[in-house]
Formats: structure tokens, C-alpha cells, sequence
């Protein structure tokens, strides 16, 4: 499983590297797949109102009212009911790729394991949706969806199988049709906002829209294509008629001709052995999570930027119960918590400086590797190098694979996720003998951890807190973000460094 | 990268983006039936006949039962399997046996089942069983049919009149 996780992580960092060039990190549409999907359901959504309006719930009015729509007043109903349907099939895309992409970065395991679970039923949700979308228009495609749809369920074995007898002769019920009305346009809505929240509700500072420009962008495509390309119906529903070529949206309704060809009974053993497949993948195997983040109140003044820069919600502040003068008191939700060391980044008791040659301690910190032990390498580090020029690396696990770096003059110091690093490390690393300072970790835009390198980058620009000691040279901090495939960049970038300090010292 | 290339190029993904929609949202179309195919559909609900008779209890087999349980009359409840069996201008074109659900089998079938057949004219035959029978059949039906490419004919059994039914 790793060695196809790499592959196609190797995969996803070359395609996002291309659209990082064009869009710029932060467009990228692929950093923002998530909430791209939510925009699209507000496409879908604010579309589908308009159609609502004009579309009639009953068998003999509902293929009229949608050729109106079309038709008729193509100019407003006709995009509408178009775009309705493109951005549900981009919707698809978005969520592929998001699946796809988390995947491949690993995040799907471990702690992160519920967001992964709760997207599957979501996908389930989303695909209803779109089925009971197609089945209102009531053409041969609905008519053959209707029929196809109740032989699958017609197989499920203690379920009354007499559901096709509904789309056999005669005319469909107006009551059947108004449940399909009430399942597309309230019940399974209602199903998908639930679980849409809960799939988002271990995460915090969640990005519900993209970026203006990609907002923009998308729907501008999505009209374009509207008006290009108007969606269209089939034949008016005929129960006496059989459908012959059929314009299938592969996106929603690739199982029916799976139950055409094998039968119910396989369609349902492949799209369950998928589903099940999907749902059990975090535990293929699982991560074997490293200890949680401890607190330690002795050493906390309670300021609460511990709970601001969680990117999970791990961290909340609750009234301090140790009896000391601050007002509040971080508590942790183990369960939440990845062990990736943002909040011992942004805690100002992690500063090297504190505590003199005691034992550093941080107000929250993982037991297995805290501030001391980052104070330790650093300086250790250091003192190992015997080049003139001394460069300190510091960078996080899931990216660039710094420790590649080390040599006579470069020391490395690597962490969970660089969001770990005390600003005042940075002070600490040049007052100790470096010449310079490298902060590494994921391409701009995207993290691992989800918010490490954008907290870091703020919080050594000084627009967030903790900040670096204020006489400190900053010419002497790079920043580079970038994956695994942009090692050599990296390496060059350093050497340059050093060649630049080299000749600085000769002149 | 010059911003105008960088916006080409933007461009280019959008219209990929729209492409991929474009081109799956309806393509590639999908033949349910050939043009000149029509469909047979066989659907109805039927409870078939009892396998066994109802027997007369003795006073011996009655003293063996709980009181509450003690009925004249024993009748056992599995039915038939429903054979359904079509020729198509002489030509047995489908032979299908639905068995009655139910933990004693003794519910009622649901028979569904399509196949398909060329358009044009047909000589029909239906012939069904739905008793414990070896030889024969309960009921048949034969017609002359003329279908139309695309046509739905369903094959039913009307449970009332005892009579299997073509609608197309």
C-alpha cells in the first residue's frame, strides 16, 4: 500500500507542481479542492431554486415545464438548469481529486481516519442526489433510471420486490413522483448538509470558498459551457417504449449499465465491495499514532495562541482550575490531536532561551519531542559543524527530506511539521554560531499539517504571534517551501547561500 | 512565467476542466437496445399453487399436537416454483423458474425478467406452470405479433381471469 501511496503521490506533486506555475500556490485548484465542492453545492443550489420555480412536480407537467426551461426561456432557465447539472458533474471531479489527493499525502489514516470515513456515505449522498436529480425530468433516461433503479432494489433480498411493477404500463403514480420530488429537493439535502458537517467537524478554520479568482474562474467556465453546450432531455418518459441509445451522465449513472450487463446482484456486490474497500482503507494498514500533545500548566500563561493555531481543534481554553493568576488554561481532546507540534511552535514558553541550562519545558508539548529536544539538536548541531560557514536547516518530515543536507556545514534539524519551530529557535540558532538559517517544509499553499508553513511563515514576518527577538539580523532567515521533487532546488539554493557568504567573508 | 502565458494557460486548464464535463456528462452514448430491437419484458405477480393437498387429521396424529394448535385439516403452505417458458417464432428464447419466497416458500412471486427481441413480426408463445405438475402447462398464450423497433411488451398474468396477458 505505501509503495502505491508514493507512486501516486509522486503523481499528484508533479500535476499540482505544473498548476502551482500557472495559478500561482495560492489558486491552485488542487490546494482547495474542498472547498471547491462547496462552492459547486452552492451552484447547484442557488440553480436549483431557480429551476424549482418553474419546474412542475407532477408526471404530466414535470418534462413540459423542463422543455420550457429549455427551450423557451433558455436565456435564464435554460443556463440555469445547465449549470445545475455541470456543477453537479464538477462536484464529482472536485471530490475525486480531493479523495485522490488525500490518498496520496497520507492523510486519510490515524487521527484523521473520521474525515476520510464520513466522506464515503457523503460520496453516497451526493451520487442519490444526482440520480433523483435525473429521474425528475421524467424522459426515457429518467424512465430507464426509474426502472434500473427499482430492479437493483427489487434484488435486495426481505425487500418486497415489487418495485418495477410501478414502471411497467400505465402511468406512474403522481405520489411516487412527488416522493422522488421531496427526496431531491429536501431529504437527501438534508442527509448531505449533516454529513458534510460532520465529515468538517474534526478540523478547525475550515475554508468554505476558494479564493475570489478561482470562484470566479469556475463559474465563468461553467457558463460558458452552459451556453455552449445547453443540457438537454431525452424523449418524453413511454412506458411502452423501451429506450434505445441512451446520453448517459457516466459522472452519476456509470452503475446502470453495470446492472444491464451482470445483473443486480453483481452491480451491487461491486459497488458495495468498493464502498466497504473505501471505508476500511484507513486501517490498511493503520498509522501507528506517536503520543499527543501534553500540557504543562506550570509553564503556561494561558494566552490561548496554543488553541488559535490548531489545525484540528485539538486545543481548547477552559477557566484555569491550578489557582495561578492567568485566567484560562488550555485543555486538549487527545482524540483530535495529530502530534504534529504547531502548538508547541506557537507557545512563548517554547523559547531556547528560557530556563538557562535546566531542562527546557514548554506549556504544550509532545512527551517524545519537545522544545528542549529541538533546543538540544539545534545546538548540538551546531557544534558538530567544522566548516567556516555554518547553516542550520530546520524543516518538517512529510517534505523535502532535509537531513539529505547534512554536512561539514550544514546541520539539520527535522520535526513533525515545521510549524513546531519556535520563532525564537531561529535568534537562538544564529546566536549559537549559524550563518545562516533555512525554514523548509511544504509547498506554499499546501502543508501537511494543514496550516504549518503558513503559521510559520507569519509568525517569522512578525504578523503573528510568536514572534522572532526583534534585533535579530532576518537577512540571515530563508524561507523555502517545497515537495520531495524539489530537493535539488533546495540544495542549490543552499549552496548559493554559502557560496554567498564565502565571498561576503573574502571582501 | 509571463502573465499572459500563465493566463493562456489558466484558460487552457478551464476548458480542459469543461472538456472532461462536456464530454462524460453525455458521452459516450450508451445502447440500452440496437435500433432495431424491441424488449420483452415478463412481469407479474402470481401465488402459485399449493405443492400438497390438505390431508385429514386423524384422532392419533391430533392428540400429538398442543391443544391450541389441533386442526381438523393439516395444509402444508410451500407453493410451486413458477416456470415461465417463451418461444419466439418456434424458438424457445427463454426458460425461467421463479421460486416463491418466503421461509416456507408460500408468498407471492414477483416475476420480472427482460430480454430482448428484433423488431418486426412474431409469432408469440407463452407457456406457464405453476403447479406441482410434471408434464404440461397450467396456461398458454400464442400471438401473432407485429413490434416496433424500441417497443416495451410486457408479458403479465392476470391473476383473476387466470389468464396470461401481452400489453404493447
Amino acid at each position: 500500500m505505501e509503495k502505491i501511496r508514493n507512486a501516486s503521490n509522486y503523481a499528484v506533486l508533479a500535476i499540482e507542481q505544473w498548476f502551482n506555475r500557472v495559478f500561482g500556490n495560492n489558486l491552485n485548484p488542487f490546494y482547495h479542492l474542498g472547498s471547491l465542492s462547496f462552492y459547486f453545492f452552492w451552484i447547484i443550489l442557488v440553480s436549483g431554486i431557480y429551476v424549482f420555480v418553474l419546474f412542475e412536480t407532477n408526471v404530466a407537467g414535470a418534462f413540459n415545464s423542463v422543455e420550457y426551461m429549455t427551450n423557451e426561456q433558455w436565456w435564464l432557465a435554460g443556463i440555469m438548469r445547465s449549470l445545475h447539472r455541470y456543477a453537479s458533474d464538477a462536484v464529482i471531479i472536485t471530490i475525486f481529486l480531493h479523495m485522490w489527493r488525500e490518498f496520496s499525502r497520507d492523510r486519510y489514516r490515524g487521527v484523521r481516519w473520521f474525515s476520510w470515513f464520513t466522506g464515503v456515505p457523503t460520496l453516497w449522498m451526493v451520487v442519490m442526489l444526482g440520480i433523483s436529480g435525473y429521474w425528475l425530468v421524467w424522459d426515457m433516461l429518467a424512465q430507464y433510471i426509474a426502472i434500473a433503479t427499482s430492479e437493483l432494489i427489487d434484488w435486495i433480498p426481505m425487500v418486497p420486490g415489487a418495485m418495477v411493477f410501478n414502471f411497467l404500463d400505465g402511468q406512474v403514480s403522481d405520489r411516487f413522483f412527488t416522493l422522488m420530488a421531496f427526496l431531491h429537493l429536501l431529504g437527501l439535502p438534508v442527509g448531505l448538509v449533516f454529513l458534510l458537517w460532520t465529515h468538517v467537524s474534526r478540523i478547525s478554520q475550515i475554508d468554505f470558498y476558494p479564493p475570489r479568482a478561482l470562484a470566479i474562474g469556475s463559474l465563468l467556465a461553467l457558463v460558458i459551457l452552459s451556453l455552449l453546450k445547453p443540457a438537454v432531455s431525452h424523449e418524453a418518459a413511454q412506458l411502452t417504449q423501451s429506450p434505445t441509445i441512451l446520453h448517459l451522465d457516466w459522472f452519476y449513472l456509470n452503475i446502470y449499465p453495470l446492472v444491464d450487463l451482470l445483473g443486480p446482484g453483481i452491480a451491487w456486490a461491486i459497488s458495495t465491495g468498493v464502498t466497504v474497500l473505501l471505508i476500511i482503507l484507513p486501517w490498511l494498514p493503520s498509522r501507528g499514532e506517536k503520543p499527543r500533545a501534553e500540557i504543562n500548566l506550570e509553564h503556561c500563561n494561558g494566552c490561548g495562541q496554543c488553541a488559535k493555531d490548531c489545525p484540528y481543534g485539538a486545543i481548547t481554553m477552559q477557566k484555569r482550575t491550578d489557582g495561578r493568576k492567568y485566567e484560562f488554561e488550555p485543555r486538549m481532546e487527545d482524540s483530535l490531536c495529530t502530534a504534529c507540534g504547531i502548538c508547541t511552535g506557537s507557545c512563548v514558553s517554547s523559547s531556547p532561551f528560557r530556563m538557562g541550562k535546566e531542562t527546557l519545558k514548554s506549556g504544550i508539548e509532545m512527551p517524545w519531542y519537545g522544545a528542549n529536544d529541538l533546543r538540544d539538536k539545534t545546538r548540538d548541531g551546531l557544534a558538530a559543524l567544522s566548516d567556516k560557514s555554518k547553516i542550520i536547516v530546520f524543516g518538517c518530515e512529510n517534505s523535502l527530506g532535509v537531513e539529505r543536507l547534512k554536512d561539514s556545514g550544514t546541520a539539520a534539524v527535522v520535526m513533525p511539521c515545521v510549524g513546531m519551530l519556535p520563532p525564537t529557535l531561529l535568534d537562538y540558532a544564529l546566536k549559537n554560531g549559524a550563518d545562516g538559517v533555512f525554514i523548509t517544509g511544504c509547498r506554499e499553499g499546501d502543508c501537511f499539517q494543514r496550516f504549518g508553513n503558513r503559521w510559520t511563515q507569519a509568525r517569522v514576518s512578525g504578523e503573528r504571534e510568536p514572534h522572532m527577538l526583534k534585533r535579530t539580523a532576518k537577512e540571515k532567515v530563508v524561507v523555502f517551501w517545497g515537495a520531495k521533487s524539489e530537493f535539488n532546488e533546495l540544495r542549490e539554493t543552499v549552496k548559493d547561500y554559502r557560496l554567498g557568504l564565502k565571498e561576503g567573508a573574502e571582501t | 512565467m509571463n502573465n499572459i502565458i500563465r493566463y493562456a494557460l489558466q484558460g487552457i486548464a478551464y476548458t480542459v476542466f469543461c472538456l472532461i464535463i462536456y464530454f462524460l456528462s453525455t458521452a459516450p452514448a450508451y445502447n440500452y437496445l440496437e435500433a432495431d430491437q424491441a424488449e420483452i419484458k415478463l412481469a407479474f405477480k402470481h401465488a402459485s399453487q399449493r405443492l400438497h393437498d390438505c390431508t385429514k387429521l386423524t384422532r392419533a396424529d391430533l392428540k400429538k399436537l398442543p391443544p391450541n394448535m389441533r386442526k381438523p385439516k393439516s395444509c402444508p403452505r410451500e407453493r410451486a416454483i413458477v416456470q415461465v417458458i417463451i418461444y419466439l417464432d418456434g424458438k424457445m428464447i427463454s426458460d425461467e423458474k421463479f421460486i416463491p419466497p418466503g421461509l416456507h416458500q408460500d408468498a407471492t412471486v414477483f416475476a420480472y425478467s427482460k430480454l430482448p427481441l428484433p423488431a418486426g413480426d412474431h409469432l408469440l408463445s407463452v407457456n406457464m406452470r405453476d403447479s406441482a405438475r410434471k408434464e404440461g402447462f397450467d396456461y398458454s398464450k400464442k400471438e401473432q405479433l407485429s413490434i416496433n423497433p424500441g417497443q416495451a411488451l410486457i408479458i403479465g398474468f392476470d391473476s383473476v381471469s387466470k389468464e396470461l396477458i401481452f400489453t404493447y
